[in-house]
């Protein structure tokens, strides 16, 4: 119990190594902070989150990379959460997002951490979201979150962030028909990457038709941005669509919608963690249901006398 | 129980033969670990400060240009200057039988030399961290 106490107080003087041990905290046990956890939350969300998603391959880590170099040139700090796939028959993972970022490992207004995507499905488990929190309640102006990038399930990374990226390639012609599909509607800029190879023009023009008369659920119509990571072109045309979308949703109010959309989906994660956590600590539930003595029905209301106590 | 051991496999100095780094982080992966790989041509700065913000249990360094002596001193240094000297630290190479005491003088805990199967490097260190973290 002291040993969190000194953590959380390390924490609040903005030590790094306070920060790193409290997100393995969340992804081993969150339970050990989960009722302190809101202390350090005071003033947050002032960060600006930008979720970067894609397939694998996508060019992803090299795009975020290429992001930190811009906004630190702002002078603006940068916290990036780089989520990997979790195997799930060993629970091991490669996590080697950061190969493309190391560049920035000494820069003191950088923070990168690798995460697994253990249980999460698609990618994002209760773990990203609190270790978000955990960045901005640091104090960074920017975080990024990438995704593993396997397709439909993370759109839950654009509930997640106030500018949502999609990275596609000339090679990726699925993408579109994900598109299509209402499945990545939602995101807020469409990269086109690896755009100084061919077939990066007619993917360019196939988005602007499909996509020219779209509106996502707020109104906003996705910017189609080209970039090229390995010239390191189009960068700054990022950064101003990703302002564009800042300024659209500061003039139509919907900072505060995300934010409400946001607050909720975390209390529904953490009620599901809770109610989880608390009925594997009663035990008796969950085994009369595996073994069939109570229907699931009877196991719910037997479930939410427990909860209730 | 929901405690993963996290990994850090770094490739310092100037040599670019990773084949063996990547053999080892796929193994430990494998084996159920979180492993964070850095690729080529790290720092020694860089691969302590990678280590603090990955909050790694373990470093492995695979090391074939015949630097070791100074890279291993560097990082150690660095990691007791940061206080997380608790950071478990091997190493893996061509590295010959008399530097190995030096090395260990330094706080490298072990030195996997050629010929060391993947699974000798898995079993010390589930058994390194059986009675948990630190």
């Amino acid at each position: 119990m002291e040993e969190i106490d000194k953590l959380l107080e390390d924490f609040k003087k903005r030590d790094r190594r306070a920060l790193s041990r409290l997100i393995t905290i969340i992804e081993n046990n969150f339970y050990k902070i989960q009722k302190k956890f809101y202390l350090l939350l005071d003033g947050t969300q002032k960060s600006y989150i930008i979720g970067v998603t894609g397939a694998p391959g996508a060019g992803k880590s090299s795009l975020i990379n290429l992001l930190i170099s811009a906004f630190r040139k702002e002078g603006k700090s940068v916290g990036v959460i780089a989520v990997d796939p979790t195997s799930h028959r060993t629970g091991g993972a490669f996590l080697g997002d950061r190969i493309r970022m190391q560049s920035h490992a000494l820069d003191k207004d950088v923070f990168i951490r690798s995460m697994g995507s253990r249980e999460g499905k698609g990618g994002l488990s209760l773990s990203t979201p609190l270790a978000v929190r955990l960045l901005d309640a640091y104090g960074f102006d920017i975080i990024m979150v990438e995704t593993v990038g396997i397709g439909q399930e993370d759109i839950e990374i654009f509930k997640l962030s106030d500018t949502g990226l999609l990275v596609v390639t000339p090679e990726s012609g699925d993408d579109i028909q994900l598109i299509k599909a209402g499945n990545l509607e939602e995101a807020d800029i469409i990269v086109i990457n690896k755009a100084d190879r061919e077939g990066a023009d007619r993917l360019y023009k196939e988005f602007k038709r499909e996509l020219g008369n779209v509106k996502n659920s707020y109104g906003f119509s996705p910017i189609i941005v080209k970039v090229s990571t390995v010239k390191k072109e189009g960068i700054s045309e990022l950064i101003e669509a990703i302002d564009i979308h800042k300024r659209f949703m500061e003039d139509n109010r919907v900072f505060e919608k995300k934010r409400r959309e946001r607050n909720l989906s975390l209390f529904y994660l953490l009620m599901d963690y809770t109610i989880r956590k608390t009925l594997r600590e009663e035990g008796i539930i969950l085994k009369d249901i595996e073994s069939g003595n109570i229907d699931p029905f009877t196991g719910v209301k037997k479930a939410m006398n427990v909860i209730c106590e | 129980m929901n405690r993963r051991l996290r990994v850090l496999i770094a490739k310092p100095g100037l040599d670019g033969h990773d084949r063996g780094a990547k053999v080892i982080a796929r193994a430990l992966r494998d084996a159920g670990m979180e492993v964070i790989y850095t690729g080529l041509h790290q720092t020694p700065e860089q691969i302590v400060e990678t280590a603090i913000q990955e909050d790694v249990d373990v470093i492995g360094l695979s090391i074939l240009s015949g630097a070791h002596i100074p890279l291993f001193k560097r990082v150690m240094d660095l990691l007791k200057e940061k206080g997380a000297e608790d950071i478990l630290v091997f190493g893996g190479g061509v590295i010959p039988e008399d530097d190995i005491p030096v090395l260990e003088s330094f706080g490298v805990k072990k030195i996997f030399t050629p010929g060391t199967s993947t699974r000798e490097v898995i079993e010390y260190l589930e058994e390194y961290f059986k009675n948990g973290r630190n």
